[in-house]
């Protein structure tokens, strides 16, 4: 019944005062995006026809050709496009409101954590601090040969659990390095959990940084390499971002 | 920023225009970001549209799975244990105003069972 009506989408929002700023940006199935003030505050947003989302229901995986996929691009790409030129905070991928209306209201009823979110955010940009070892998981049980004595079954166990339990200590270790080397710099550390994309243990450390500190904190990264023993991590460092990370707890407390 | 990479630091500049994996992306805009909870269209259209944030994720649920992205599992507005536990709080005050009007039965076992966790933790 309601094939090619429209909804509002949200893409991130920013201070009232940065509104100009934001020049033409093309958001899902290319609408350009338009800015929507209230309350101080302006939401980057754009009409969406709903039969696309429709039609992503029925996706049966994210393709890297589907419509999802393009629409997740996008809203990635707006972001970005905002975070160039003014302090942002990123919605999350999803937030439809009815009408215009209806992200007027939820600007002004959220006016308060918005302003929050973007007073922590102002003047930083997000930063990636990956360390992966070279060593393979050592998540599985070592696969047992057919005949074994119980003695040295028990040892090999004991043995593999100790292994288990350094390598945690080292990984620990790590962190709290990373952490203490990147304090200075970063005004606020996310350890990330261990996604299972990375083959090896991998610490992932995501830091919000003023922009200002941007050479100084991958310097400090550079200095925390360099201060230590070669031990075949590999380090990378990546950024500037939009404040992805910290912009949810704007809102989820 | 340049990219110096000695042997065992790379730095990456922030990729623009389709420079990072469609996973990267997803890792961004799906598990992070602001969510106004309840603000979801869920008055547009039709019904299907109640669950369209559910739909459209759980849909590639294993694309994300396989992807280390589960947090809906844990996402009260998803979940849907955000209205089991206000249900549940409201419920509790409402017994516990019914046993108010009731006579004092101190022999009665019945009112441990409504303690919080059924009582299960003695």
């Amino acid at each position: 019944m309601s094939e090619g009506r429209t909804a509002w989408y949200v893409y991130a929002v920013i201070d009232a005062a940065e509104a100009g700023a934001v020049g033409p940006l093309a958001g899902i199935d290319d609408v350009p995006v338009q800015v929507v003030a209230s309350s101080g505050l302006a939401a980057v947003a754009a009409p969406v026809d709903l039969a696309g989302f429709r039609a992503a229901q029925d996706e049966p995986s994210l393709r890297e050709d589907g419509w999802l996929a393009a629409a997740v691009r996008a809203h990635d790409r707006v972001v970005e496009g905002v975070f160039d030129v003014a302090p942002v905070l990123p919605f999350r991928f999803g937030a439809l409101y009815p009408d215009r209306a209806g992200v007027v209201n939820a600007l002004a009823s959220r006016c308060a954590q918005l302003r929050e979110g973007l007073r922590r955010i102002a003047g930083t940009a997000e930063w990636s601090v990956k360390v992966a070892g070279t060593e393979a998981a050592t998540d599985q049980e070592p696969t047992e040969p057919d005949t074994v004595d119980g003695t040295s079954w028990m040892l090999r166990r004991r043995d593999a659990v100790r292994a288990r339990e350094a390598a945690r200590d080292r990984w620990a270790r790590v962190a709290t390095e990373v952490c203490d080397g990147l304090g200075q710099y970063a005004r606020e550390t996310y350890l990330a959990p261990r996604s299972p994309r990375d083959p090896t243990p991998t610490i992932r450390a995501v830091c919000l940084v003023g922009r200002v500190d941007e050479e100084a904190f991958v310097e400090a990264v550079r200095d925390l390499v360099d201060g230590r023993p070669d031990d075949g991590l590999r380090w990378e460092v990546s950024g500037p971002r939009p404040a992805y990370h910290y912009a949810a707890g704007a809102d989820r407390g | 920023m340049n990219t110096l990479p000695d042997h065992r630091i790379t730095t990456v500049p922030a990729t623009r225009g389709g420079g990072d994996s469609l996973a990267d992306i997803l890792e961004r805009v799906l598990d992070k970001g602001i969510v106004i909870a309840g603000d979801i269209a869920v008055n547009i259209l039709d019904v299907e549209l109640l669950t369209l944030k559910v739909r459209l994720l759980i849909s590639s649920v294993d694309t994300a799975r396989e992807m280390g992205i589960d947090w809906w599992s844990r996402d009260p507005f998803l979940t849907g244990n955000d209205g089991l536990a206000r249900e549940n709080r409201e419920l509790r005050s409402r017994v516990a105003r019914l046993e108010r009007m009731l006579p004092a039965a101190p022999d009665d076992p019945a009112p441990d069972l409504l303690a919080p966790n059924g009582g299960a933790d003695r």
